[in-house]
C-alpha cells in the first residue's frame, strides 16, 4: 500500500472546458489582450507592405518600360524608400510593444495563478500534506505554473492571427477556383486526424513528464533535507541509484515527446506536400485542357503555398498548449479539491477570557479502522493546568491535534465555552490557542522572526522580556547578531535544545488564552528547564494550560494529571490521588525515580 | 559560491561545461547535423520543381510529366520528411541525454556536499538548480544547438547563392548586420544578466513555497497564513518583476532582426534601384536577388531566438556550476580500497581538539580544547547545559565537520586516515534530529544495510521497543512512513532511528539525546536491552537525565565547549560540581513530588 496519495489527476477533464478554465484567467486583461491582437494585425498588414513598395518600385520606376525620366525615377525611388523606412519603424516599434504587453499579460497571469494557488494551499486541511510531498507541491505552485506562461506570451494571441489568415487565404482559394480549392481541402481532415493521434499521444507523454518531475522533486526535496542521514548511513550510493531510476523514467517520458515531435512535423510537411501535388495535377491538367488560365494556376500555388504556413505554426502553437494542458490539469485538480476542514458560515465569536474546554466522547483515526483515540472525554476549568502523560504513541499528539483542529474529530465533540471548536473560525481557534508543537520548526530568518512570525503587534521588548524569562536569552546574546542572526533551514544551525527554547518562547509572546505543551522542554537541560517552570508559572496565571511531557518533574506544577493509555483515558486526578490509587502513573512515578528512592535509603542508611 | 568571479570568465567556464557535456555526444552530434543539412538541401529542391512546373506548363507538357513533377514533390518532401524526424530524434534526443547525465551529476556532488554547504543553502534554491535552470541549459544543448545549426546551414546556403549573383549587392544587404551585431551584443550581455536574477529569484521563490510547506503545521498553529500570503506574494511580485526587466530587452529581438532583414530588403533596394536605373545590373537580377532576401528572413528570426536561448542557457549553466565547483569540505582523503586503515578495535579518543562552525568569525569556539579517550567497549555519557556541544563533538567522529586543530581517533588511527565508508560503518549515530524517510518502516530500518533478515528486523524493533506497536500496524512493517515520519508519534520516530542504527552493527554506537520523547516505562526497557547490545560495543549516550546515564562507566561533563568534567557518577557526585548541581536540582524536584 502507497500512503501517499497517488499523483493522478482524479477526473479526466475535458480539454475543451480545460482550455476554457486557462483563457479565464485572460479575463482581467481583456483591454491588454484586445490591444495586442490590434497590435498584432497591424503588424501583420505593416509585413505586407514592403513586397508590396517593391513590387511598386520595380514596376513604376524601375522597371525599363517605365516612361519616367530619370529624375523623376530616382526621386520615386527614394519617395519609395522613405515610405519603407517608416513602415520598418513602425513595425518595430508597434511589434515591440504587442510582444511586451502579452509578457506582461502572461507574467500577470501567472502571477494569479501562483497567488491562488498558494491561497489555497494555506486553506487545506493538515492532513492533505501529510498525503503529499513538499516536492509535489512546490511543483504545482512554481514550475507547473511556468509552463503556462508560454501559452500566454506566444500562444493565444497569435492563435488569432494564425485562424484569421487561415480562413483568409481559404476564401481566396475558394474564390480563385472552387474546383481546386474543394481538391486542396480533401488533405485537411487527414491533417486533423494526425493531430488527433498526436495529441492523444503527446497528452499521455506530457502527463507523465509533468508526474516525473513532480517525483523527481519529491525526491530532492527529501533528500536533500536528510542529506546528513544519507551520508551518515553510507547511502550515498543507493540513494543516487534511486535517483537514476527517477531519473531515467523522466528521460523516457521527455524521449517519447521528443519522438512524438519529430513525427508530426514531418507528418504535416507531407501533408502539405500532398495538397500542392495534387494542385500540380489537377491544376496543370486544368491547364493543359484549356479549363484554368496559366496565371491563376500560379496564384493559385503561392497562395496554397502560404496556406500550409499557419498550419505548421498552429500545430506549433497547438504543442504549446498541449504542455500547457497537462500542467494545468494538475494545478486545476489540486484547485478544485477542496479542503476538507472549513470554516462554519457564520462562525461564532471566541471567548475573550479563558474558558473550559471539553473533551466529549471523542474517537478519532487518522486511517479508516485503525481507531487512535476511543471514547475520550475530560474538562478542564478556566484557568486550570492539566498534564497528560502516558505511554509513547499512546495519542498525547492527536489530542492537541484535535484541538487545533488540524484533524476534524470522528465522533463526540470538542467545547471550548460549550460551544463546538467547528463553530469557531479557524483563525481565532489558532489565536485562543497556541502550541508548542513536539516536531520543532524554525523557519530560515533570523531568530527575532522565529519568535514572532512576522506578527508586528509583538514588540521587541515583549520579546526580549519572554526570552529572558525561559533563559533563551543565554544563547542568544552569545551570538554576534542576536535576535537579527539568521538561522538555517528548520533552525539547524541551532542545537536542539536552543531551537525547542525558541518555539517555547514563540507561544508565550503571543500570550494565548490557552497554552498547550508538547513535550516542549524534552530536550533542555534541567537548569533551563527549572527557569522555564518559573517562568511558566508567571506567565500562566489565569490562563489554561495543556501540558505533555514525559519527564514527570516537568508536570509538577499542574492542577491535574490524566492518564492516557492506548488511546483511552484510563486514570485520572491529582499527583497525590493517582499515587494512592498506585496505576498505571505511580508505576511511571515509580519507574523513573526508584534510583533516586534507593539513593535516598541509601544515604539514609549511610547517615 | 564564487560570486566574485568576473561574468566574463563565470560565461566561458558555462562555455566550457556545456562543450564538455556536447563533447561526449560528438559522432550523434555530427549525425544529426548531417541529416539537418541534407534536410536543407533537400528542401532547395521543392521550389525548383515547382518552377520547372511552371515553366513547363508555360512551354506545354504533358498530364504524365504533370504526374511526375506531382510525384517527386511529394518523394523529394517525404524524403526530407524522413532526415528531418532523424534530426530532431537525434538532436532533441542528445539533449534529454544531457540533461539527464547533468541531473545526475548535480545530485552526485550535491551527496559528497557536508553539512556546513547545506547550513547556508536552501532546500528550494538547491531543488530549483535541478529543474528550471537545469531545463534552460536543456533548451542551450537541444534546440539552441539544432537551430544555430540550422540557421548557419541556411543562410550559407543563401548567401553563396546571392554572393554568385552580385557580391556587391550581397555586401549592401549585410550592412545592417554590422549594427545589429552591436546591438545584439550588448543585449546578449543584459540578457545573460537579467536571467540570471530571473532564476535567482525563482529559486528564492521556490524555497519560500518550500518552508511554508513544510512548516505547515506552524504557520496553521499561529494562524499566519495571512502574513505567509503576504510574504509569498512579495516574492512572487519581485519574481514578475525580474522577469518582465528581462521581457524588456527580450521582447526586442524578434522585432529587431526582422527590422534588419527588412533593412536589408531597404538597401539593396535602394542600392539595386539606383543600379538598374543606371543600368549598371538588370532588373531580373535586383528581383532575384529581392527573393533571396526573404529567404533569409526566417534564419534572422531564428537567430534572435536561439541567442536567447543560449544566454538563458549559459546563465543557468553558469549558477549550476557554482554548486558545481564547490568543493567538498570533508573528501575521503583516502580510497578504503587504497592504503584506507581497517578499523580493528573500536576505542576512540579525542586530542585537544577544538572546533567551531565559523573559523572566521570572532566567536567564542563551539568546541575547546577537548581531550578524553574511551576504551574499546566501554560506555561513555556526556551530559551538560543546552548548547554546550554535545551534538557538535560527536558530529565531529562522523566526520560532518572538520576540527580546526587536534586530531580524533579511531582504533588508535587518526580519522581522516580511515576512508569515509569504513568510518560511518563502524560508527552508528541516532541523530537527536530524527530524519526518517517516506518508505516503509522495513526500509527505514534496513537504511544502512544492503539487506536484513526478518528475523533481525523483528529483533531489532525487540531491542528499541517499538515491535509491538508495528505489529499493530495494519501493514506491520511494511507501512509506508510519511515524509519526516510525519504519521509517526515522536516516540515512534525516536525508536525507529534506534533500529536503524543497531542495524548496521555498529562498533562505536552514538545516542544523542535518543530517548528524549520517550516515556520512562520504555526508556527503562529500550536501555536494558541496549545495555546487552552496548556490552560488546564501545558506546556514548547523551542525555539531559541522570538516570538514563548514571550507570555509564564513565560520565563526561561539557560546559560551554569545555570538558569540565570526568568520572563515575558516584566520583561526579562527591566532587561536587556541575554534574552534582544538576543531580540535586534533580533530586529536589522528585522530593518536592513527594512531598
Ligand atoms: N498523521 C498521522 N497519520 C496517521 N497516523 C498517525 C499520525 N500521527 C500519529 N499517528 C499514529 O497515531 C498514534 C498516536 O500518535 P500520537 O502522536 O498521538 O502519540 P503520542 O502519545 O503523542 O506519542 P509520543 O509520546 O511518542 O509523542 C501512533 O500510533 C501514530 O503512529
Ligand atoms: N550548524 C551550526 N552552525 C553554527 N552554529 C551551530 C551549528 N550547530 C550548532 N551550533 C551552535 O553550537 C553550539 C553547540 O551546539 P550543539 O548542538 O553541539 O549543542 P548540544 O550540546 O548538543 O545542545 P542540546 O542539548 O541542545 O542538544 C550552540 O551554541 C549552537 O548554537
Ligand atoms: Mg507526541
Ligand atoms: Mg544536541
Amino acid at each position: 500500500m502507497e500512503y501517499f496519495d497517488e499523483d493522478e489527476v482524479q477526473g479526466r477533464p475535458y480539454d475543451r472546458t480545460l482550455m476554457r478554465r486557462i483563457l479565464g484567467y485572460l479575463r482581467p486583461y481583456r483591454g491588454m489582450v484586445v490591444l495586442s491582437i490590434v497590435l498584432l494585425l497591424l503588424v501583420s498588414v505593416l509585413q505586407l507592405a514592403p513586397p508590396y513598395l517593391t513590387k511598386i518600385a520595380i514596376d513604376q520606376y524601375l522597371s525599363p518600360a517605365s516612361s519616367l525620366d530619370i529624375d523623376a525615377r530616382y526621386f520615386g525611388l527614394l519617395k519609395i524608400i522613405g515610405i519603407f523606412v517608416l513602415v520598418l519603424l513602425l513595425a518595430f516599434v508597434i511589434s515591440y510593444c504587442q510582444i511586451y504587453v502579452m509578457a506582461f499579460v502572461g507574467q500577470r497571469i501567472m502571477f494569479d495563478l501562483r497567488m491562488q494557488i498558494f491561497r489555497h494551499l494555506q486553506k487545506k486541511e493538515v492532513s492533505y500534506f501529510d498525503r503529499n510531498p513538499v516536492g509535489r507541491l512546490m511543483t504545482r505552485l512554481t514550475s507547473d505554473v511556468e509552463v503556462l506562461n508560454e501559452t500566454f506570451t506566444s500562444g493565444v494571441v497569435a492563435i488569432f492571427l494564425d485562424l484569421f489568415t487561415l480562413l483568409g487565404i481559404m476564401i481566396v482559394l475558394c474564390y480563385l477556383n472552387l474546383r481546386l480549392a474543394i481538391i486542396t481541402f480533401t488533405v485537411l481532415p487527414f491533417l486533423f486526424v494526425a493531430a488527433m493521434i498526436f495529441r492523444a499521444r503527446v497528452h499521455r507523454t506530457y502527463r507523465s513528464v509533468r508526474k516525473r518531475v513532480a517525483a523527481i522533486n519529491a525526491f530532492l526535496q527529501e533528500n536533500i533535507t536528510g542529506m546528513s542521514v544519507v551520508q551518515i548511513f553510507n547511502r550515498e550510493t543507493a540513494q543516487y541509484e534511486k535517483f537514476s531510476h527517477r531519473n531515467k523514467k523522466l528521460y523516457q517520458a521527455h524521449l517519447d515527446t521528443v519522438v512524438a515531435y519529430a513525427v508530426f512535423y514531418p507528418a504535416i510537411e507531407i501533408l502539405s506536400a500532398i495538397a500542392i501535388a495534387l494542385i500540380i495535377w489537377f491544376g496543370g491538367r486544368g491547364v493543359l485542357a484549356g479549363a484554368m488560365t496559366f496565371g491563376a494556376l500560379v496564384a493559385f500555388i503561392q497562395y496554397a503555398q502560404r496556406f500550409y504556413r499557419p498550419i505548421s505554426d498552429l500545430s506549433e502553437k497547438y504543442n504549446i498548449l498541449q504542455a500547457a494542458m497537462a500542467s494545468s490539469e494538475r494545478i486545476f485538480d489540486l484547485l478544485d479539491n477542496e479542503p476538507r476542514i472549513q470554516d462554519s458560515r457564520n462562525p461564532k465569536k471566541i471567548p475573550t477570557i479563558p474558558a473550559e474546554v471539553i473533551f466529549d466522547h471523542v474517537s478519532f483515526s487518522y486511517n479508516p479502522g485503525e481507531e487512535v483515540l476511543h471514547d475520550v472525554s475530560f474538562r478542564v476549568a478556566p484557568g486550570e493546568k492539566v498534564a497528560i502523560v502516558g505511554y509513547t504513541g499512546a495519542g498525547k499528539t492527536t489530542i492537541i491535534n484535535l484541538l487545533s483542529r488540524f484533524y476534524d474529530v470522528e465522533q463526540g465533540r470538542i467545547l471550548i465555552d460549550g460551544v463546538d471548536i467547528r463553530d469557531f473560525s479557524q483563525r481565532d481557534l489558532h489565536r485562543y490557542i497556541a502550541t508548542v508543537l513536539q516536531d520543532v520548526f524554525l523557519f530560515s530568518g533570523d531568530i527575532g522572526h522565529n519568535i514572532h512570525l512576522g506578527d508586528r503587534a509583538i514588540s521587541d521588548a515583549k520579546m526580549m522580556e519572554v526570552s529572558r524569562y525561559i533563559n533563551a536569552d543565554k544563547f542568544i546574546n552569545k551570538l554576534p547578531l542576536r535576535y537579527q542572526e539568521t538561522v538555517g533551514e528548520r533552525g539547524r544551525t541551532l542545537s536542539v535544545g536552543e531551537r525547542q527554547l525558541l518555539s517555547f518562547a514563540r507561544a508565550l509572546v503571543y500570550e494565548p488564552k490557552i497554552l498547550v505543551l508538547d513535550e516542549a522542554t524534552s530536550s533542555v537541560d534541567t537548569d533551563t528547564e527549572y527557569l522555564v517552570q518559573d517562568a511558566l508559572k508567571k506567565f500562566m496565571s489565569g490562563r489554561t494550560s495543556i501540558v505533555i511531557a514525559h519527564r514527570l518533574s516537568t508536570i509538577r506544577f499542574v492542577d491535574r494529571i490524566i492518564v492516557l493509555h492506548k488511546g483511552g483515558i484510563i486514570e485520572e486526578g491529582t499527583h497525590q490521588e493517582l499515587l494512592e490509587h498506585g496505576g498505571h502513573y505511580s508505576k511511571l512515578y515509580d519507574l523513573q525515580y526508584k534510583d533516586q528512592e534507593k539513593e535516598i535509603q541509601f544515604r539514609r542508611d549511610a547517615g | 559560491m564564487s560570486e566574485h568571479e568576473s561574468p566574463d570568465s563565470k560565461r566561458k567556464k558555462a562555455l566550457a561545461a556545456v562543450a564538455r557535456h556536447l563533447k561526449n555526444y560528438k559522432r550523434g552530434l555530427t549525425l544529426g547535423g548531417l541529416c539537418l543539412v541534407v534536410t536543407n538541401l533537400l528542401m532547395l529542391a521543392n521550389p525548383w520543381i515547382l518552377k520547372v512546373t511552371i515553366d513547363g506548363l508555360q512551354a506545354g507538357t504533358t498530364s504524365r510529366e504533370l504526374l511526375n513533377y506531382a510525384i517527386a514533390f511529394v518523394g523529394i518532401t517525404v524524403a526530407s520528411g524522413v532526415f528531418r524526424f532523424l534530426m530532431r530524434r537525434i538532436m532533441i534526443g542528445i539533449s534529454r541525454k544531457i540533461e539527464l547525465d547533468m541531473r545526475g551529476e548535480y545530485f552526485a556532488h550535491l551527496e559528497s556536499l557536508s553539512p556546513s554547504f547545506y547550513n547556508q543553502h536552501r532546500t528550494g534554491d538547491l531543488m530549483a538548480l535541478a529543474t528550471n535552470d537545469l531545463n534552460a541549459v536543456r533548451s542551450l544543448v537541444g534546440p539552441g544547438v539544432m537551430y544555430s545549426l540550422n540557421t548557419v546551414v541556411v543562410s550559407a546556403m543563401t548567401l553563396s547563392l546571392m554572393i554568385v549573383l552580385s557580391w556587391r549587392l550581397t555586401v549592401v544587404a549585410l550592412l545592417p548586420m554590422a549594427i545589429l551585431a552591436v546591438g545584439m551584443y550588448h543585449s546578449m550581455k543584459l540578457i545573460h544578466k537579467y536571467f540570471e536574477k530571473v532564476q535567482e529569484r525563482f529559486g528564492g521563490l521556490n524555497s519560500r513555497a518550500q518552508e511554508n510547506l513544510s512548516g505547515v503545521r506552524v504557520v496553521r498553529a499561529y494562524a499566519r497564513e495571512d502574513y505567509e500570503t503576504a510574504e509569498f506574494e512579495k516574492h512572487s511580485r519581485i519574481y514578475v518583476d525580474a522577469n518582465m526587466k528581462l521581457y524588456r530587452i527580450q521582447s526586442l529581438l524578434s522585432p529587431l532582426l526582422t527590422s534588419v532583414a527588412g533593412l536589408g530588403g531597404l538597401f539593396i533596394l535602394a542600392y539595386g534601384g539606383k543600379q538598374v536605373i543606371d543600368q549598371a545590373i538588370t532588373l531580373g537580377t535586383l528581383v532575384a536577388f529581392i527573393g533571396y532576401m526573404t529567404m533569409l528572413v526566417w534564419p534572422m528570426i531564428a537567430l534572435g531566438w536561439v541567442m536567447n536561448i543560449m544566454e538563458r542557457g549559459l546563465a543557468s549553466m553558469g549558477r549550476i556550476n557554482a554548486i558545481l565547483h564547490t568543493k567538498p569540505e570533508i573528501k575521503d582523503d583516502v580510497r578504503s580500497d587504497a592504503g584506507g586503515i581497517p578499523v580493528t578495535d573500536c576505542s576512540l579518543s579525542f586530542e585537544n581538539v577544538s572546533f567551531s562552525y565559523d573559523a572566521s568569525q570572532d566567536r567564542a569556539p563551539v568546541l575547546c580544547d577537548i581531550s578524553f579517550s574511551v576504551r574499546d567497549g566501554e560506555t561513555v555519557a556526556i551530559v551538560g547545559p543546552t548548547g554546550s556541544g554535545k551534538t557538535s563533538l560527536v558530529s565531529l567522529i562522523l566526520r560532518l565537520y572538520r576540527p580546526q586543530t587536534g586530531t580524533i581517533l579511531v582504533g588508535g588511527v587518526p580519522i581522516e586516515e580511515i576512508s569515509l565508508s569504513d568510518l560511518r560503518t563502524v560508527v552508528g549515530l541516532i541523530p537527536q534530529d530524527i530524519f526518517l524517510f517516506s518508505q516503509s518502516i522495513a526500509e527505514n530500518v534496513a537504511f544502512g544495510v544492503p539487506r536484513l533478515e526478518e528475523s533481525e528486523l523483528d529483533r531489532l524493533s525487540r531491542v528499541a521497543a517499538i515491535y509491538g506497536e508495528v505489529q499493530n500496524f495494519p501493514h506491520k512493517y511494511q507501512t509506508v512512513i510519511g515524509e519526516r515520519g510525519i504519521n509517526l508519534s515522536g516516540g515512534q520516530k525516536q525508536r525507529i532511528a534506534i533500529a536503524r542504527a543497531l542495524a548496521k552493527k555498529p562498533g562505536i554506537l552514538i545516542l544523542d539525546d535518543a530517548l528524549s520523547s520517550v516515556d520512562t516505562d520504555t526508556e527503562e526497557r529500550i536501555l536494558r536491552s541496549l545495555r546487552d547490545e552496548m556490552k560488546q560495543r564501545t558506546s556514548i549516550l547523551i542525555s539531559h537525565r541522570i538516570s538514563t546515564v548514571r550507570e555509564a562507566d564513565r560520565i563526561l561533563v561539557l560546559n560551554e565547549g569545555k570538558l569540565v568534567e570526568a568520572g563515575t557518577h558516584q566520583e561526579l557526585i562527591a566532587s561536587r560540581g556541575l554534574y552534582a548541581d544538576m543531580y540535586d536540582k534533580q533530586q529536589i524536584m522528585y522530593s518536592l513530588e513527594r512531598s
